[in-house]
């Protein structure tokens, strides 16, 4: 190989290696540690939430909405709208979460009823004992 | 008498006379460049604006969450002049993006962006996108109800995308929501990183512009462009008008409609741009009643509640966004530049800016 020709391939390789050196590092770093602290359970007496009431709650840094509906019984739900990351809200008069975004609407069990969502709201399991309820 | 031996003491030094004869005054431009063919410069002046309006408010800005909101408050109502700073930097940002969407269309109406200028408009097209994102990351640092929750909905849209979407949203935030974080990572965007990208972009696009010449007005051109060239050939135009002082004084005039418009809408206007939940710190738990985007991003946004199909949806905005910005290459036949006489071209253009006003329309008000 002429001393030219190596001194090319030298700087393309040099090259690639800083570049990617640089470039792998800056991708990472951009990704802040997903934080391992979670809360394990969240615990509130029944009597917070009295029949056709809900209450909000942060888990896990998610909004959640825990709804007692009627007949039914408590259920833990997102309050974030699929749709576009709005916080739905619960209307109680009309039995349904409402999205002030775009008018999306879920039925208290998540599920769509109309607007722009396509996919119903994440549904967080519940332990419900005597006198308490437990998200987690 | 004095002033003259001062211009004169310069004159040595400088040789600024010189510097105008050589690229101003020999500059030529053709016949037919009129006001509208001004834009590119009045953008860059709105820019000029933006760049120092926003110095002036970072040095009162804080951006954290506990302070940004407090802060954005106190520029505007405790500091002298700090509301004059905020409004003209808050109007001026929807004022630009207005000026590059008719020089944009302009330019594409004169069917100026055909060989040899396919760079100059890929480089306008990538600017314009990079203004947008700079409204984008700049509507969240005064950490307001209006930009929060505008923010969660537009770090949202690129989930969409198939494969790459929740890794490009979790990028745009920094996590899973909007924090701190985003705060950070937005400042940092909206006060260095895009400002840099877009002036080295105006450095290109102004180079290209210098060594093709300002393009012919197409009434005035050929019934057929030579697209075949292979060497390099420049406009020089020597029937035209010298850039300075001639088209000059059409870029001042234009420059100062820009300021008349800016301050026609500070006085009278002033909330047009800061609806009533700006005046309201970022609350992550509760959504407020109506939250719209501004007027630039009512199409895109009335397009993906419209349609139900999210991925459709934004599909249909990245189709069009690169095939905007690549559009040179997808005109790139040997016809004329006069759009009167190409009737498929002039009602493609016609049917994009009739559905564009119909959905900002519809968004408005639905």
């Amino acid at each position: 190989m002429e001393r030219r020709q190596l001194l090319k391939t030298s700087l393309a390789f040099l090259g690639t290696t800083a570049l990617v050196s640089f470039v792998y590092p800056a991708s990472k770093f951009l990704v802040p540690p997903q934080k391992s602290a979670k809360d394990a359970q969240i615990t509130l007496d029944k009597d917070q939430i009295p029949t056709g009431t809900a209450k909000e709650i942060i888990y896990n840094e998610i909004p959640l909405v825990i709804i007692n509906r009627r007949g039914s019984g408590f259920i833990a739900l997102s309050r974030i709208c699929t749709h576009l990351g709005c916080l739905v809200g619960y209307d109680s008069f009309n039995n349904k979460l409402v999205c002030p975004c775009h008018a999306g609407e879920f039925d208290l069990e998540g599920n769509v009823l109309s607007g722009p969502a396509t996919k119903p709201l994440h549904r967080y399991p519940l332990k419900i004992s005597s006198k308490q309820i437990t998200v987690g | 008498m004095m002033w003259g031996k001062i211009k004169h003491w310069i004159e040595v030094r400088i040789g600024l006379e010189e510097l105008i004869n050589r690229h101003l005054r020999s500059f030529k431009t053709p016949k037919g460049a009129g006001f509208l063919s001004t834009l590119g410069f009045v953008a860059m002046i709105a820019f000029i604006v933006q760049v120092i309006t926003g110095i002036m408010l970072l040095l009162y800005y804080v951006p954290h969450p506990d302070f940004a909101f407090q802060s954005v408050q106190t520029i505007t109502n405790e500091i002298p002049y700090g509301w004059l700073f905020r409004l003209v930097h808050n109007i001026g940002s929807n004022i630009i993006i207005g000026v590059i969407i008719i020089h944009l269309l302009h330019v594409f109406l004169r069917v100026s962006y055909k060989k040899p200028r396919e760079i100059t408009w890929v480089s306008g097209c990538i600017m314009f996108f990079l203004v947008l994102l700079t409204s984008i990351t700049g509507q969240l640092l005064p950490w307001n109800q209006t930009g929060f929750w505008q923010t969660t909905v537009t770090s949202t849209i690129p989930a969409f995308l198939p494969i790459i979407g929740e890794g490009i949203s979790s990028y745009m935030r920094g996590g899973e929501f909007v924090t701190g974080i985003t705060l950070s990572r937005y400042f940092s965007f909206h006060v260095v990183i895009l400002p840099v990208i877009i002036s080295v972009l105006i450095g290109l696009h102004v180079l290209m512009i210098r060594r093709q010449g300002i393009s012919t007005s197409p009434s005035l051109e050929p019934e057929s462009i030579e697209t075949s060239n292979t060497e390099f050939k420049r406009e020089d135009h020597p029937e035209g008008q010298p850039c300075f002082p001639n088209f000059s004084l059409k870029r001042l005039f234009m420059v100062m409609i820009y300021f008349v418009i800016v301050f026609f809408i500070m006085t009278f206007m002033q909330n047009i741009f800061l609806p009533p939940e700006t005046n309201f710190p970022a609350n992550p738990l509760m959504t407020p009643e109506s939250i719209r985007p501004p007027w630039y991003f009512l199409a895109p946004y009335q397009l993906i509640k419209t349609i139900p199909n999210d991925i459709l949806g934004i599909t249909l905005i990245v189709i069009f966004s690169v095939g905007l910005m690549f559009w040179p290459f997808f005109d790139a036949k040997d016809a004329g530049r006069n759009i009167q006489k190409r009737p498929l071209l002039l009602s493609l253009a016609l049917i994009v800016l009739a559905l564009w006003a119909i959905l900002t329309i519809w968004g408005m008000y639905s």
